[in-house]
């Protein structure tokens, strides 16, 4: 998990990733940053993000992008 | 038929009727009826697309459930491995793609013909005369359905949804079709998501009065917006565009704005009759405006204004680029070999180029609309680019970026920057366009603002009282509706209050709405779309 903030701090420091639990729905990430955070997880965690994840629930919060990088690690 | 025709309230109180009269589980049927029977009206010619396109649609989406239940059904077996599993799930996806792809080229071609041909008649004409034609094209023979651009993104996004398994596929055709062309949003959106309407569409309908009653007031909102701002403005902008030849500097910024009012008030308030029409029949839709002058960047402000299409754009344009191999493929070169914010705004400038170009050419053809998107792009890229920067350069200038006057000052930027953004589109070309520019960049006359110049162009000294005090309304009532629900506050006062208030609201649409000469009812801005 601490991998994960540390890529999503690389991508924008300044936010809260450990209690922000709507970082989508409440606006908190915009899509320009998601085209960064796209990139960032995909070559931190070797993994590929495939448009029927893109979904605010996977990325509402860091718990949710955690259990969607560890389904797409299996 | 448009929403502010009398003859639409008589189809609307029909509608409401005999949506009521009918038994709860048949009231879906009966909004089926009523929007087919306003496609109609507008043209029975116009039927046999809608039952075609929306069944191939239907069909398609049916196709690419199946696929994807017929995989998981074989994946759920435990004998086999993560790797067979993955590959059923890859063969699936690929049987599902050339569905999609297929369906996609379809009535996106359609929606080229229809909107793209007229551009094209000379062309066509010369081609037709060199093969011995009569060269007699001419762009009234192609049907351009209503609410084509409406209706046809409310599809593709259902199919890229079931694609991407965001949702599940549609089984009964009838209600696919209800999705796709419901009454209140097919002339002018919001561009509907299968996600949310279509699971709207199939709740229990039940009479709600109070329901009814901010229906009702929405629309009456609208009308005010519609009938006494909009067309009112739109009568001195265009005659000022069209007699720019007397017109300088000053005088030209007023058109701009005076623009920014007519296009906003048009819009959303057609928005407001559709969403409070659809409202009295317990179906919400999706919000299209949400105080967009109170933005502070370009960025948010294309987050709170046409939020649907926006949202359409971002989610099946921006979002797949996106996540595209070439832009994933840019980020992993230019990481760590140049400044964050560099590799930060290549990364970020092929998608926001390719969606705002596409954007510009939604609203139509041209290079009018070309420098539009590029416009917008700039805009956005500038704001990614040099954002942070001009932030930490006005807090080491000593400006309080918490303040109201700064706060006030962003808004005012992003608003100009929209007029800058209609000025590309609404005068009759880029040439037009760059002459008014060079006027406002050169010619320093603010005395036009007080004797009299203006009021030479269909505006008179009443127009402007009303739209002062029209406009004084809506600040109120959007500073009301940042903290709460204007509706439920009206709810909350004694009958006479709010009866008066809304024979008050209907008396002034009916002296101060503008249905004079020059105002054309069928003349919704965002129809053309």
């Amino acid at each position: 998990m601490n991998e994960l903030i540390e890529a999503l701090k690389r991508v924008n420091p300044k936010i809260d990733y450990e209690n922000e639990k709507a970082l989508i729905t409440d606006k908190v990430i915009d899509s320009i940053d998601m085209t960064s955070i796209l990139a960032e997880l995909e070559e931190t965690f070797d993994i590929e993000i495939d448009m029927e994840y893109i979904v605010p629930e996977n990325f509402d919060s860091v718990e949710a992008m955690w259990d969607m990088i560890q389904e797409l690690m299996d | 038929m448009t929403f502010v025709q009398f003859n639409f309230l008589v189809f609307l109180l029909a509608t409401f009727c005999v949506f009521y009269i009918c038994p709860v589980k048949y009231r879906w049927i009966v909004l089926l009826g009523a929007s087919l029977i306003f496609y109609a009206i507008a043209g029975v010619k116009y039927l046999p697309f809608i039952f075609v396109t929306s069944f191939s649609v239907y069909l398609a989406g049916k196709r690419m459930g199946a696929i994807y239940e017929e995989q998981e059904r074989a994946c759920s077996g435990e004998t086999l491995t993560r790797k067979e599993k993955k590959e059923l799930k890859e063969k699936a996806k690929a049987r599902c793609r050339k569905i999609l792809v297929a369906l996609l080229v379809l009535n996106i071609a359609i929606l080229c013909v229809s909107k793209f041909t007229k551009f094209f008649v000379d062309p066509i004409n010369s081609l037709l005369l060199h093969f011995g034609g009569n060269g007699g094209f001419s762009a009234e023979m192609i049907i351009v359905p209503l609410g084509i651009s409406y209706y046809t993104f409310s599809c593709l996004s259902y199919l890229m949804d079931v694609y991407w398994k965001r949702v599940g596929c549609e089984k009964n055709y009838f209600r696919f079709l209800l999705y796709a062309c419901y009454f209140p949003h097919i002339l002018q959106g919001p561009i509907a998501r299968y996600g949310r309407l279509g699971e709207r569409l199939k709740a229990e309908l039940r009479f709600d009065y109070q329901r009814v009653c901010f229906g009702v007031q929405l629309m009456i909102w609208g009308f005010i917006k519609k009938l006494i701002i909009a067309n009112r403005v739109d009568m001195f902008v265009s005659d000022m565009y069209a007699r720019y030849a007397e017109m300088r500097g000053f005088a030209f910024i007023v058109a701009a704005l005076m623009d920014v009012l007519y296009i906003y008030s048009d819009f959303s308030g057609c928005m407001d009759i559709a969403r409070g029409a659809s409202q009295i029949f317990g179906v919400e839709l999706d919000l299209n405006f949400n105080h967009p002058f109170s933005s502070k960047t370009v960025p948010e402000f294309w987050r709170r204004w046409h939020m649907s299409m926006g949202g359409w754009f971002r989610d099946y344009v921006y979002m797949p680029l996106s996540s595209s191999k070439l832009v994933k493929n840019i980020s992993r070169r230019t990481k760590g070999k140049m400044p964050d914010g560099l590799s930060r705004v290549l990364v970020t400038a092929i998608p926001v180029t390719v969606t705002w170009v596409l954007t510009g050419l939604w609203h139509g053809t041209g290079k009018t609309y070309v420098a539009w998107g590029i416009y917008y792009s700039f805009m956005i890229l500038m704001s990614v680019c040099f954002g942070e920067d001009l932030h930490k350069l006005a807090v080491r200038a000593g400006v309080d970026t918490e303040s109201s006057s700064w706060k006030m000052f962003q808004m005012a930027r992003t608003t100009l920057i929209f007029a800058g953004g209609r000025l590309l589109t609404r005068p009759d070309g880029l040439w037009k366009t760059k002459l008014i520019a060079k006027s406002i960049l050169t010619d320093f006359n603010p005395w036009v603002l007080f004797d009299g110049t203006l009021f030479k162009y269909s505006f008179t000294v009443k127009d402007m009282n009303v739209i002062v005090v029209f406009l004084v309304i809506f600040a109120l009532v959007s500073h009301y509706q940042q903290s709460g629900s204007v509706r439920e506050w009206i709810a909350k006062q004694g009958i006479v209050f709010r009866w008066g208030l809304i024979i008050l609201a209907v008396l002034s649409v009916m002296v101060l709405g503008v249905y004079g000469p020059g105002y054309n009812a069928s003349s919704f801005a965002y129809m053309a779309y």
